[in-house]
């Protein structure tokens, strides 16, 4: 399935994306870990255990949903997952404001800002900048407003907006760095993104000639062969004869036949020959079940992701190419493709070698479904019929 | 497509994204503090705080020429201003007996935090870390004067020793992860140049498939149709005319996109006026509606494959419709022409035709999809046959699918 594509790391280089996901774990688990030791460690104990144990596990909830979520083979991350893990997360925080309630002397024993500030940073990645910010403020808002509620009660005298400020400026300013490091990396792909979008139509343009040349004279070979003897013999002649009429038919059959074959290939025929060739040769027919010829009907994207992807499959090592096999069918108005493969290797390290082709095959179809066993690859996708 | 940035741009990319990060994290800490000195000194009159205000302007002027054009020189400007800020601004705080400051842990850890973000000149790892610790040593070294100063007790400041680590593990985590997705980039790109190049290749030959359906196969067809006898004038015209073309000019180049505005503006000489002239010569009635001047909104190669798609259905018509009449209506709109081509006879299945039949496939489908366009076909067999032809205005949205 094709959906709109956001502003994000994720979506415009889903394996570049990939690579920031080790920063991401480890960031949504500083922020539970800070939380737990601040818990755990509070000078004053704590004062209703059951609801600070409650707190750190909506928050660890909030992190596991974001580990989980972003992951390349649940990419996208889409704005409902950002939602409820700021839910979580803010549920965490209320939960913990009110288990020390008139209890907390110091405002930096709190965790709630700097553990929002790390999933803030967490999460900038994988959503535009705008919506990071914006949840940023808003976040910063509650837990300011939490804040003023308890400086009443803390040991230290001084203007409320002078704890609601050291309260927030940290979550504030991890909020605005990641966003504002996100928003930037966006802008250089999408800069990067139209330099390529022009060299390769320069390439395109200057290698047009020679391709509508090699596709002239492909056609002018088959036209030499037969057609053009017979009709330079009959427009000699100016006269048809039985043979003249049975002959053209013939002729005409076998050019339809060509034509036909040449009409039903698809592109993933070609890609899949091209990379067999350089293994030594093949039949596209051993590796393609498509009876419907559903494959013309994937996107450009898509059909850039299958590629790469099957370029990979094939150099990798201990690939068994005799064990590829890609179908399509059409059910339930929409287009379903199953690729099996044998890897040849150990399921994680194929998953791994693979992950960034996943991570971007996830991105243009957004229902791709991994699956490892015993050194066998399924993928499974759908995909909208686009006209 | 989505392609990351190749690794060769990557570093020098990932070093801006870094500095803009590091910049509003700075900026952060610096209004915060800022806020921080107006605050108290709002709320205690007597106290002598807005120096410290006046302390932090310089560093974040600094940081803003920083953010602008980051050199080493800035860079360097930014930590040796800012230090001489963060010492001003930390003796201030520290000379006055503010209980925040001493009992709940509020120390001037903003500016100094401010100050190791400093995203100094160069791209790399290196470069980021060195300018990170660059920044917390001169904020470290300057605050603690400023502490030894006031009299007070040296302590660690756990909070800015915590940024500095939490900002060295971000580069290393993000310089690691860089490195790690290096080796699909170059396939990606590849892929995608291939695909371009292969999606060129495939419209070419779409147009040299429907053309050599249009000349050779019809005139195949046309002799094996016939009886035996002297060749029909007609059909020997075409044919030498067409072995000329075929054989002796370059006809898959492209017809000049460049055409005058005048001679755009005329439908008279667009490819569905001669489609529609070629089919009358052939025999057909053919009824010409709607708005016929939209095809001037088309460009040479949209308007000449577009009358050769409409040439070729309006000749299925006459070979197996079993009627003489058929219509060609046009709509346009802001962002495609529509052609629809109607006839009232025999209709048929498309599902049903043979696979042989290339005629709708081949120089109707395949030519209009090779220019990003849609052919749609409604037919009942007994009940006559409507083709909707919608290609592209020039400047209209492109939907790109093919075989």
């Amino acid at each position: 399935m094709t959906h709109a594509r956001e502003r994000t790391r994720q979506q415009l280089d889903p394996a570049g994306a990939l690579g920031l996901r080790p920063a991401t774990v480890i960031a949504a688990a500083a922020a539970f870990a800070y939380a737990l030791v601040l818990t755990v460690l509070a000078p004053e104990g704590m004062r209703h255990p059951a609801l600070s144990v409650l707190a750190l596990a909506m928050l660890a909830v909030s992190c596991g949903i974001l580990i989980v979520q972003s992951s390349p083979y649940r990419a996208p991350l889409g704005r409902r997952t950002h939602l409820l893990v700021e839910l979580f997360a803010l549920g965490g925080v209320t939960f913990s404001v009110v288990a020390e309630w008139l209890k907390k002397k110091y405002i930096h024993d709190d965790w709630p800002a700097v553990a929002l500030g790390l999933i803030l940073l967490a999460i900038s990645p994988y959503r535009p900048t705008r919506e990071v910010v914006g949840v940023g403020v808003l976040v910063a808002i509650y837990i300011g407003f939490l804040t003023m509620l308890q400086v009443p009660f803390l040991a230290a005298r001084a203007p409320a907006v002078a704890f609601v400020l050291a309260a927030v400026t940290p979550m504030l300013a991890l909020c605005l760095g990641s966003a504002m490091f996100s928003a930037s990396f966006a802008l250089s792909l999408e800069r990067w993104h139209l330099r390529a979008e022009y060299a390769t139509k320069n390439i395109t343009r200057q290698l047009r000639a020679g391709i509508v040349r090699s596709v002239q004279q492909d056609r002018v070979t088959i036209l030499n062969r037969d057609v053009l003897p017979f009709f330079t013999d009959i427009l000699t002649r100016g006269q048809m004869t039985d043979e003249d009429c049975a002959r053209a038919a013939a002729i005409a059959d076998s050019i339809r036949g060509l034509m036909v074959a040449e009409s039903d290939r698809s592109w993933l025929e070609n890609v899949i020959e091209h990379t067999v060739h350089g293994e030594g040769g093949g039949n596209s027919a051993d590796f393609v079940d498509d009876p419907q010829r559903l494959a013309r009907l994937i996107s450009t994207d898509q059909r850039t992701a299958l590629r790469a992807f099957i370029v990979a499959l094939f150099d990798s090592e201990g690939f068994e190419r005799e064990s590829l096999r890609i179908s399509f069918r059409r059910k339930d108005g929409k287009c379903h493709g199953v690729i099996t493969a044998a890897v040849g290797q150990s399921d994680y390290s194929a998953r791994t070698m693979l992950a960034p082709y996943f991570a971007v095959m996830r991105v243009t179809f957004s229902d791709l479904h991994v699956g490892f066993s015993h050194s066998h690859l399924k993928l499974r996708m759908s995909y909208e019929q686009q006209r | 497509m989505a392609l990351g940035i190749p690794a060769h741009l990557a570093p020098r990319a990932l070093s801006r994204a870094f500095s803009r990060g590091q910049y509003w994290v700075a900026l952060t800490c610096l209004v915060g503090a800022l806020l921080v000195v107006l605050v108290f000194q709002w709320s205690r009159p007597d106290s002598v705080l807005w120096p410290a205000a006046i302390a932090l302007i310089p560093p974040m002027l600094l940081l803003w020429m920083n953010g602008r054009s980051r050199t080493g020189f800035s860079s360097a400007s930014y930590l040796i201003v800012g230090g001489a800020g963060v010492y001003w601004y930390a003796l201030i705080f520290y000379s006055q007996s503010i209980p925040i400051v001493t009992s709940d842990a509020f120390s001037p850890a903003l500016p100094k935090i401010a100050l190791l973000m400093v995203g100094g000149a160069g791209a790399g790892l290196t470069a980021g870390v060195l300018w990170a610790t660059a920044g917390y040593l001169v904020a470290e070294i300057a605050a603690g004067a400023a502490i030894l100063e006031s009299g007070r007790i040296l302590g660690f400041d756990g909070m800015t020793f915590s940024a500095l680590v939490a900002l060295l593990v971000v580069f290393i985590l993000v310089d690691v992860g860089r490195r790690s997705s290096w080796r699909a980039q170059p396939r990606l790109h590849r892929a995608a140049r291939d695909e371009q190049l292969d999606d060129l290749r495939y419209r070419i030959e779409a147009k040299a498939a429907a053309l050599m359906h249009d000349t050779m196969l019809s005139h195949l067809a046309a002799i094996a149709a016939s009886n035996p006898g002297p060749l029909p004038p007609a059909l020997q015209t075409q044919m030498e005319r067409d072995l000329e073309i075929l054989i002796g000019e370059e006809w898959l180049s492209d017809a000049s996109a460049t055409v005058d505005a005048k001679t755009r503006a005329d439908w008279r000489s667009s490819g569905l006026y001669t489609a529609i002239q070629e089919a009358r010569l052939m025999g057909l009635k053919v009824e010409s509606t709607g708005d016929l001047a939209a095809v001037a909104r088309l460009d040479r190669e949209s308007s000449v494959a577009l009358g050769l798609a409409v040439k070729q259905c309006l000749v299925n018509v006459l070979k197996h419709s079993g009627t003489t009449q058929a219509e060609v209506a046009v709509y346009g709109s802001e962002v495609d022409v529509s052609v629809m081509v109607v006839d009232t006879g025999k209709g048929f299945s498309e599902a049903e035709t043979g696979a042989d039949r290339l005629g709708l496939r081949n120089s109707v489908r395949r030519r209009i999809e090779a220019i990003d366009g849609t052919v749609q076909v409604w037919s009942t067999p007994g009940r006559g046959t409507s083709i909707m032809i919608r290609v592209p205005a020039e400047g209209g949205p492109v939907a790109v699918v093919r075989a």
